[in-house]
């Protein structure tokens, strides 16, 4: 044994450089594999955790103050997997902006409540740096979750802005805490105020009931939460469950892991491709050295060695190897781990002290452990092919008899490529390992470029892929207001490129479908033709009264085909539709259904568009546009709300009050006309709700930006990152496998430099030799990658937007990389002397 | 007859294990143009050290080597390259034909290094080869489907396919048989009939006599020089006691 060891290391000794590259692979690949799988089990304990340590329920739903009463509450009571409940009033807006570090509006849903109220909600943990004094002296005080810390990097001292149509309200951030409930940028945060504060907002703000309760172990919470949905409905015989808002453990749960799975998903995808070409090159590493140390396993046979040993000194060779990586790529899993969980925990918004599972750490060792020494092992039973007197002799596959291809004596304009053309024929099995190598890492490089690009940070394929007409500003009117007129005039308004009148993704109104099972989102506009981000992955969209188009998603999930029938149900009424497309949809659940307005008006005459899209030219900024268009139109209803009652003369401030008054009860009650007279002495002042125009503004690029910025941020960085490893690992394997080549090849590389063959020269002639390999493995890799990722968009959104120019340009830079990696390589050949071939 | 090559206080130190070997010292020599020249010397007398500095396949740890004005000492790698695809050709004892090519592709390896393929030069080759005694039938054989003599005539053609200005050659013979010895050595003797310029290391005395000037190294310097006729101008017998004196007087 210790014989065989000594073999082994003296091979290891004696190609270093090489050795060092494929224990980096191997660590790498353990660092990567393990960091992954260990994190995805970690990362399930993370809302547990939290639930564990601050929860006193795990369950809550937000219902509008209009729809709540005692009956939503029995309904829910109803359910025997329901074990308690609990309910109090909270703030909840997604209206709300916030004032980002440069000034500038952002979107964030935003709920609001005290300390004392909230902690009827569950258990509190406050992190903050300020001390009780400062706190005390602060005038506007605002705890928030942890979210808001990571994804808008704020501080405590610092000031936080909020925004509600042209109203701002200034806090100073107290601290941070662990929120359960409305936890995350996606959802939304809540937020905790002085009750003084709150008592401000409560005159601005939606009002909401939050229902909070407890489930028996182990039940679907989400069916749960359905079957609620379902007999609220029932029983109060209308859309009510458009009001609320549930956050149920399992859905929680889930939103907590699913985006941590998809970067350890890019990881394990990094590692396979690590592990495969490792896998590759030591075969190819292997059958090179056993050609080139034939004449020593010929001495060491007839010495005494068995073949069996020489066997293992080999495959010993690779495992001293693969345990040189195993120790530093076991600590490199263990470091990625924090990485991972500080990603984990700004997507999830929030922070517990995750387990390190080191189980799947060690398996992974092991396993790769075992792989490498099963295949060098395997590989390495070629020994056993040359007796010693072969082995002497060099092995007979040393020599050349076959078919002599690419004749010098008809060669073109050029000897260099002639003979890399050659050398390329006469080294197939290299150029194939090295084919598969560069497939696989092509495909998986394709794949994380076009992933970064799907999640790049200005969200431009994302808007695409939404399923919704992602405009620049989205007006709601108000209920007395034409929108298809108010879309007119806006039109007609300096840097409007096109406005739509129509029902967009974020309006409340539902149709039903399924028998009533599903509850659909309709995208209503009156031509198609005039929509942007709304696209169709098969058919087209509707153009006519009985034509919808529904989500891939919702279309596979109830089995759905262009061509066949949808029929829709409004408050008892049916119509049947013909389904002309399959869109994509990754908004409302994939619920959207895109109707024309003719088609919506078959089963509700009385519809009217309610929400205005509107496309700047880009000669004007989104924030001047809104102003200017409040100043047009007067202010929302939303602001209007709380608006102090202003004005000089005594009518003025009656007409503040009742604008106040009339917004309040359209805003909180769904109150559609007003009209008022109110008599002073002689004077008769009256009024109405037909001036109200807009009933609220915003930006749905923004929404989809705060919601998903982090998740696509973290995902980009990912694929990024594992674009980058990818393309070390090209590197590496092509400086090795140039590496082997030239020792293998020194003496026909000396004695062409000897017959003043310069070594620029012979490595280009090299590089050129592994070309027509590289070459076709990209065109193969890009070609499945692309496959994939569009097999992945085709099931998972509907629409294929694959960026040509960028998979073009990915491809060439890769083949362009290549070169480069094989030029580096060959440049070993700088270190063969000429006399030193000569004297050997 | 014009010097070709010449040497200024040449030195060549080689460092094993921190201990320094002179091999060539402070040596000045110059090589003739269409001279047939014979390095000899005991082993490790530095002949071959002394063929690989002057033909530009190695570089002096210090002096010059002047070929023509040119001092090649200071040229870099492709420098060097470039130098010996020009101007010289190259005989060794381990013939270093290249194994994975055919007996014409070694042919053609050389001569495309420094020219462009045309039917002439596929031409010449063949008519090289067929002079050389490798007929056709050969062409397309590996090397190792060659006798040593075969393949040494393979070595001297693609030696010569360029016309180099001089033709180094390191114990040529070294590993045939006497009758291949001969036919190889009659090559060489018929080049520099032709105004070939022939440098050539051997310790065979037989090989030696095909030469005009024999310079005899011992422990990195000149120790002698021996002129002699071209061969087959003179009586042999005459020629081989002369040149048996002289290797006498150096101790051979």
């Amino acid at each position: 044994m210790q014989r065989i060891l000594r073999l082994s290391l003296a091979n290891i000794k004696k190609h270093r450089m090489q050795a060092i590259l494929l224990a980096l692979l191997i660590l790498c690949c353990i660092a990567i594999t393990g960091a992954a799988l260990s994190g995805q089990q970690s990362i399930r304990h993370l809302f547990p955790d939290v639930v564990a340590r601050c929860g006193l329920f795990n369950n809550c739903m937000l219902v509008s103050e209009k729809e709540f009463n005692d009956t939503v509450l029995s309904i829910l009571e109803e359910d025997e997997r329901v074990l308690n409940t609990d309910h109090l009033e909270i703030i909840w807006s997604t209206t709300t902006n916030y004032l980002d570090d440069k000034g500038d509006e952002k979107a964030l849903y935003m709920g609001f409540t005290t300390e004392d109220m909230a902690k009827r909600i569950q258990k509190f943990a406050m992190e903050t740096t300020l001390s009780e004094a400062e706190i005390r002296a602060l005038e506007h005080p605002i705890y928030m979750p942890f979210a808001v810390k990571d994804n808008l990097h704020l501080k405590a001292g610092d000031t936080f802005d909020m925004i509600h149509g042209t109203r701002r309200f200034s806090f100073t951030v107290a601290g941070f805490y662990e929120a359960i409930f409305l936890s995350d940028t996606n959802n939304g945060c809540q937020m905790l105020v002085s009750d003084a504060d709150y008592l401000t907002l409560r005159g601005v703000l939606s009002r909401h009931e939050m229902i909070l309760y407890n489930t028996a172990e182990g039940c679907d919470t989400r069916d749960v939460a359905n079957r609620f949905l379902q007999r609220i409905d029932d029983v109060t015989g209308r859309d009510v469950s458009t009001e609320i808002i549930v956050n149920s453990y399992d859905a929680l749960f889930e939103y907590c892991t699913t985006f941590t799975s998809d970067v350890t998903s890019i990881m394990l995808l990094v590692a396979v491709v690590i592990l495969l070409t490792s896998g590759v090159m030591i075969l190819f590493r292997i059958s090179g050295d056993i050609q080139d140390q034939i004449q020593s396993i010929g001495v060491l046979e007839a010495l005494g060695y068995t073949s069996g040993q020489i066997t293992l000194a080999y495959a010993g060779e690779y495992l001293l190897l693969a345990l040189a990586g195993v120790l530093p790529g076991t600590a490199g899993a263990f470091a990625l781990l924090p990485v991972l969980f500080a990603r984990g925990e700004m997507i999830a918004g929030h922070h517990a002290d995750l387990p390190i599972i080191p189980l799947p750490i060690l398996l992974t060792a092991s396993g790769i452990l075992l792989f490498v020494f099963a295949i060098s092992y395997l590989r390495a039973m070629a020994v056993r092919n040359y007796p010693p007197v072969q082995a002497f002799r060099k092995g007979i596959a040393a020599h050349h008899f076959g078919k002599n291809y690419f004749p010098l004596r008809k060669t073109g304009s050029s000897v260099h490529l002639r003979l890399a053309m050659k050398g390329f024929v006469q080294n197939l099995r290299q150029s194939t390992g090295l084919f598969v190598c560069v497939t696989a890492s092509a495909a998986a490089v394709v794949l994380g470029l076009l992933t970064a690009d799907t999640f790049r940070s200005d969200m431009e394929v994302a808007k695409t892929v939404s399923g919704a007409e992602i405009c620049d500003i989205l007006v709601f009117v108000s209920p007395s207001a034409d929108a298809a007129e108010l879309a007119e005039e806006i039109s007609l308004m300096p840097g409007v490129r096109k406005v739509n009148a129509c029902n967009n993704a974020l309006s409340t109104e539902t149709v039903y479908s399924m028998n009533h099972t599903a509850r659909m989102v309709p995208l209503i506009y009156d031509d198609f033709g005039t929509t942007e981000c709304i696209l169709t992955a098969e058919g087209r969209l509707p153009e006519h009264d009985n034509e919808v188009v529904v989500s891939k998603l919702f279309a596979s999930d109830n089995n759905l085909k262009t061509g066949g029938n949808l029929t829709l149900e409004k408050n008892g009424v049916e119509k049947n539709y013909i389904i002309t497309g399959i869109a994509s949809s990754v908004t409302n659940g994939g619920k959207n259904l895109c109707i024309t307005t003719a088609g919506i008006r078959r089963l509700i005459p009385v519809y009217r568009h309610r929400s205005i899209d509107i496309f700047l030219d880009g000669s004007m900024d989104k924030q001047t546009f809104k102003t200017q268009l409040l100043r047009t139109y007067g202010q929302t209803i939303s602001d209007l709300r709380r608006e102090e009652i202003s004005g000089e003369t005594l009518e003025e401030r009656i007409r503040s009050q009742a604008d106040s008054k009339m917004a309040e009860l359209m805003n909180s009650y769904g109150v559609t006309h007003i009209e008022y007279a109110v008599q002073v002495g002689d004077t008769m002042i009256s009024g109405g709700s037909s001036g109200f125009q807009i009933s609220s503004v915003c930006d749905l690029a923004e929404i989809l930006e705060t919601q998903m910025g982090a998740v696509f941020s973290t995902v980009c960085l990912a694929a990024k990152a594992g674009v980058v490893v990818i393309a070390a690992v090209v590197l590496i394997i092509i400086v090795m496998m140039m590496e082997q080549t030239v020792r293998r090849q020194r003496r026909e590389l000396g004695i062409m430099l000897g017959l003043g063959y310069t070594t620029r020269e012979l490595m280009l002639q090299l590089t050129c030799r592994i070309m027509p390999a590289a070459a076709a493995a990209v065109i193969l890799g890009t070609a499945l990658g692309t496959a994939a990722v569009s097999a992945v968009f085709r099931t998972m959104i509907g629409t294929v937007l694959l960026p040509l120019p960028l998979i073009l340009a990915s491809a060439v830079i890769m083949t362009v990389f290549c070169f480069g990696c094989a030029y580096i390589g060959a440049g070993r050949i700088r270190k063969i002397s000429v006399t030193e071939l000569m004297t050997e | 007859m014009s010097t070709i090559l010449h040497t200024e206080k040449l030195c060549k130190t080689f460092s094993n294990g921190g201990m320094q070997q002179h091999i060539i010292k402070n040596l000045d020599l110059d090589i003739r143009e269409q001279d047939f020249t014979i390095i000899m010397g005991a082993s490790g007398s530095g002949k071959s050290t002394l063929l690989y500095a002057l033909s530009g396949m190695d570089t002096p740890t210090l002096g010059s080597v002047f070929f023509g004005e040119q001092d090649i000492s200071k040229y870099t790698n492709d420098q060097l390259a470039v130098f010996r695809r020009e101007h010289c050709g190259f005989v060794f004892q381990s013939i270093y034909l290249l194994k994975n090519m055919t007996v014409f592709d070694n042919i053609m390896t050389g001569a495309l290094v420094k020219r462009k393929n045309s039917p002439e030069l596929v031409k010449k080759a063949e008519e090289l080869l067929q002079k050389a005694g490798i007929g056709e039938k050969l062409w397309g054989k590996y090397p190792n489907q060659l006798s040593g003599g075969e393949c040494q005539r393979v070595g001297i053609v693609r030696a010569i396919i360029n016309e180099p200005k001089i033709l180094f050659a390191d114990e040529p013979t070294g590993s045939l048989n006497s009758a291949s010895s001969r036919d190889v050595l009659d090559i060489f003797t018929e080049l520099n009939e032709k105004g070939q310029s022939i440098v050539m290391v051997t310790h065979d005395m037989k090989t030696a006599l095909r030469g005009n000037r024999v310079i005899y190294l011992c422990d990195g310097s000149v120790m002698g020089e021996h002129e002699m006729p071209p061969y087959g101008t003179d009586d042999l017998k005459t020629r081989q006691e002369g040149l048996q004196r002289f290797l006498d007087g150096m101790g051979w």
